[in-house]
């Protein structure tokens, strides 16, 4: 008995040791190959290669690669650069690039939605201190004030894409349902005048409900007041326009007050009797005529784009101001990875992503002729060739997310001036004195990961008016408390403190 | 081949002289050559898939930097493990997985071993086949999907419950999925519903396995049926009920994330009974995506199993030594 585990135990260990030896060599080997090619990269000039890493929402496009060619010709005769498109599907997206960076695998440039975690796991390069360099574009692109936005400890790691930057909030309802009952719209001017909008839809559309939830989110989720400085653990009131003072947004008055409307509404019918479960796209429920519409942020041109979505034609009502705060900047961001060879090279592509219209347009609408024609007689507007439609066409591309989507032609339906009215936006939005700060949650990440799982159990039953406010609150401040939200609002107001007190406020 | 190598060891033992030793050993490894090569292949994959991975068990006690790399990143010692029991609701995750592991590990054996029991004895084969496939078809189906059937049966507005069943019995809606108490019965019976079969199938195996000789013996005796099954059906299959019951036991820090997390909807009213370890991670690590934390309550989960599979192993031992899994 004791011979054959030796033996077995002997062959584990040569394997084991075998093993281990070849995965050493192998980083060994790739490590003498990226610097031999880095040599002669020199020499020779060879295009480098930058690999650009992005989320994915659908399956990839058929013509990606033709795409990424016709890319690759511009840039490469503009800067010897080359891009090869690496989309990687939203629900493998946060594994697969630790997986990338852990094993060192090639990648240069990645789209992400998480800055403040990005780089506090070290997974960017400091782009700001080339940024002069080689990104000039980019600021004079983004404006120096939302440049600024992106600075941790003064060092910028990423640029946001340029989209809309900052957001205002409301209500958007299908159009026929305003007309037929006559629903007045202008009355509405504050978050409790939406009853006014609801009883009329509960009296008139027995089937239909007045507000349905975001997909996989509470009523109230996408509805705000307040700058959650970044995860909601300790916020700054009336939109960050007053101090620098950071309450618990759970505990105040006012988080009270909007939970017992909306916990009115769900009693008196206003809301889905399951919206605290309700997996089902926002769009397809008000397209099945569940639900006459819902709360959102919003942009110019929100209402074309969903109508597009829903099918049918919807009208908004704004009843918070459009504001800018560091989490509507950074909530798409473009960076540099800490594993790109040439950090330089792949910034001057990202440079050519904010300032060249033609590469900008193949990434959002792919080649002309092909997946878009230019409408006759419009200047800058497209639409799809003859036989081709939104099923069918052989690529499609994200604009909010590649670079500069002021650059790019407006679709079919769209307002022409859409992008010209989002500048405008950009620019005219209240900001929060508090633009620019990104909590690093790394000292207290113990408490916040405690307390992200209170918020998981209760905020969607309340945000939803399912659950019972004045039992269920006390509840839930109780809880946050005891996951340690006070040490996190703390640390979040010392960091907040010393970043105010360097940026001369 | 194991006895064969059990049965030569103590000879190879006795010998004094080595070179003696080492022909057989020699001789040993000619003849059972074909056996270890044909070991090979399981071996490579069991070490890449089973041992290389543990490696990575480090990141629990580091502090992850990406641009440092795993080996360069600081240690952090057991700051990691913290966020586990950070909050009161340690005990009640805690309490909750294994109070519902111990309750599904004997309910659904007792369920299986049942069902087994009554398919054996059914002789058409046509039938008998068709009842072991609709038994086995509920553990195919992906929890999620189990959550919408569920979904069905519990909705609020729609549901089978709430439209059918309590208006028959006069009683009123029940608001399923922010009412906690009902919700450790649902769970068994869904899990039930959803595990036994494929636990039957291996019991039935063993069942069919046994020499049909005791029971015609037994019959001729005249045993009634209730006495064969005690006497004869389960003592045969105990070692094979005993096997999976310890495998289970090895994972009662586990939890079935799909029937937790899927079925009750996601819906945070019924943390108090339906929060386990695994969606306590879950929920506090999906935002924050630190791979050293989630790290960390893997090691805790799988050394926990580890200690458990262990001792009660040795418990097995002491009370019959055949029945033990090692």
């Amino acid at each position: 008995m004791k011979k054959k585990f030796g033996w077995l135990s002997a062959i584990l260990a040569l394997m084991i040791l075998i093993a281990a030896c070849g995965t050493n060599s192998g980083s060994d080997n790739t490590a003498e190959k990226a610097s031999e090619s880095n040599e002669s990269g020199e020499v020779s000039e060879a295009p480098y290669e930058v690999v650009y890493a992005f989320p994915i929402f659908q399956s990839v496009p058929k013509d990606l690669n033709l795409v990424q060619d016709e890319i690759n010709k511009i840039s490469k005769a503009k800067i010897n650069v080359t891009v090869k498109l690496l989309p990687i599907s939203i629900s493998a997206w946060t594994n697969q690039i630790n997986l990338m960076m852990t094993s060192g695998e090639k990648l240069d440039m990645l789209a992400h939605f998480d800055y403040s975690t990005q780089v506090s796991k070290g997974k960017l390069y400091p782009i700001g201190d080339i940024m002069e360099q080689y990104g000039k574009g980019i600021i004079d692109a983004l404006g120096q004030d939302y440049y600024n936005a992106t600075k941790i400890n003064g060092k910028s790691y990423g640029v946001p894409s340029i989209r809309d930057l900052a957001q205002d909030y409301g209500y958007i309802i299908r159009k026929d349902l305003v007309e037929k009952h006559n629903i007045d719209l202008s009355q509405v001017k504050t978050y409790e005048d939406y009853e006014k909008i609801f009883s009329v839809i509960k009296a008139k559309e027995p089937n239909m409900v007045g507000v349905t939830n975001m997909s996989g989110n509470s009523v109230l989720g996408t509805y705000s007041t307040r700058d959650s400085l970044g995860d909601d653990f300790g916020v700054l009131l009336n939109n960050g326009q007053t101090d620098f003072e950071i309450v618990n947004w759970f505990a105040t008055d006012e988080y009270a007050q909007q939970l017992k409307t909306i916990r009115k509404w769900y009693q008196a019918g206003y809301i889905l009797k399951d919206a605290a479960q309700n997996q089902e796209a926002t769009q397809a429920i008000i397209k099945a005529g569940k639900a006459a519409g819902n709360f959102s942020h919003m942009k110019p041109g929100f209402e074309a784009q969903e109508s597009r979505g829903i099918g049918m034609k919807v009208v908004a009502v704004r009843t918070a101001p459009a504001v800018a705060k560091t989490s509507t900047v950074t909530n798409v961001m473009l960076g540099v990875s800490s594993n790109a060879e040439k950090p330089e090279k792949v910034l001057q592509f990202l440079n050519l992503m904010y300032t060249d219209k033609d590469i900008v347009n193949l990434f959002d609408w792919g080649i002309e002729g092909k997946h878009y024609v230019k409408m006759e007689g419009q200047d800058n507007m497209i639409k799809y060739p003859d036989g081709v439609d939104g099923d069918n066409v052989g690529y499609f591309g994200y604009g909010w997310m590649h670079g500069n989507q002021f650059l790019s032609q407006v679709f079919e339906g769209d307002d022409p001036e859409v992008f010209i009215k989002q500048a405008e936006f950009n620019k005219t939005a209240v900001k929060s004195k508090a633009l620019g700060f990104t909590f690093n949650s790394e000292p207290v990440k113990t408490e916040v990961a405690a307390a992200t799982g209170v918020l998981q159990q209760f905020r969607r039953g309340l945000e939803s008016g399912v659950l019972d406010v004045d039992k269920e609150l006390p509840k839930f401040i109780a809880k946050l408390k005891d996951a340690g939200i006070d040490k996190i609002m703390e640390e979040k107001q010392k960091q907040l403190d010393e970043w105010a007190k360097a940026n001369g406020n | 081949m194991m006895s064969h190598l059990a049965q030569t060891a103590p000879l190879a033992k006795t010998s004094q002289e080595t070179n003696i030793k080492k022909k057989q050993g020699l001789k040993k490894l000619k003849r059972y050559l074909p056996l270890f090569l044909l070991m090979i292949p399981g071996l490579v994959y069991l070490i890449i898939n089973n041992y290389l991975p543990l490696f990575g068990m480090v990141i629990a006690f580091k502090d992850i930097n990406y641009s440092k790399g795993i080996f360069g990143s600081d240690w952090i010692g057991l700051k990691n493990f913290e966020f586990l029991f950070r909050s009161s609701d340690a005990f009640i995750i805690t309490r909750n997985t294994l109070l519902y592991n111990g309750a599904f590990i004997i309910i659904n054996t007792v369920i299986a071993v049942a069902i087994a029991i009554i398919l054996n004895d059914i002789k058409n084969k046509f039938l008998s086949r068709f009842y072991q496939s609709v038994i086995v078809l509920p553990y195919l189906i992906s929890m999620v999907v189990v959550g919408y059937l569920a979904f069905s049966v519990f909705s609020i507005d729609s549901g089978l419950m709430n439209k059918t069943i309590l208006p028959m019995l006069g009683m009123k809606d029940i608001s399923w999925y922010t009412e906690p108490q009902y919700w450790p019965y649902i769970l068994t019976i869904v899990h039930a519903w959803n595990g036994a079969g494929f636990l039957c199938v291996i019991y039935l195996a063993s069942i069919i396995s046994i020499d049909p000789e005791y029971y015609e013996a037994a019959t001729l005796d005249g045993a009634s049926k209730w006495q064969q099954v005690r006497a004869i059906t389960i003592p045969l299959i105990t070692p094979v009920i005993t096997m999976m019951t310890l495998l289970a036991i090895g994972r009662i820090f586990y939890s079935d994330f799909g029937l937790f997390y899927q079925v009750p909807m996601n819906s945070g009213a019924l943390a108090d009974t339906t929060n386990v370890i695994d969606t306590y991670v879950f929920r506090g690590l999906m935002v924050l995506g630190d791979i050293g934390m989630s790290s960390a309550a893997g090691v805790y989960q799988s050394i926990v199993g580890f200690v458990l599979v262990i001792v009660s192993n040795y418990i097995v031992r002491k009370v019959n030594r055949e029945n033990a899994l090692f």
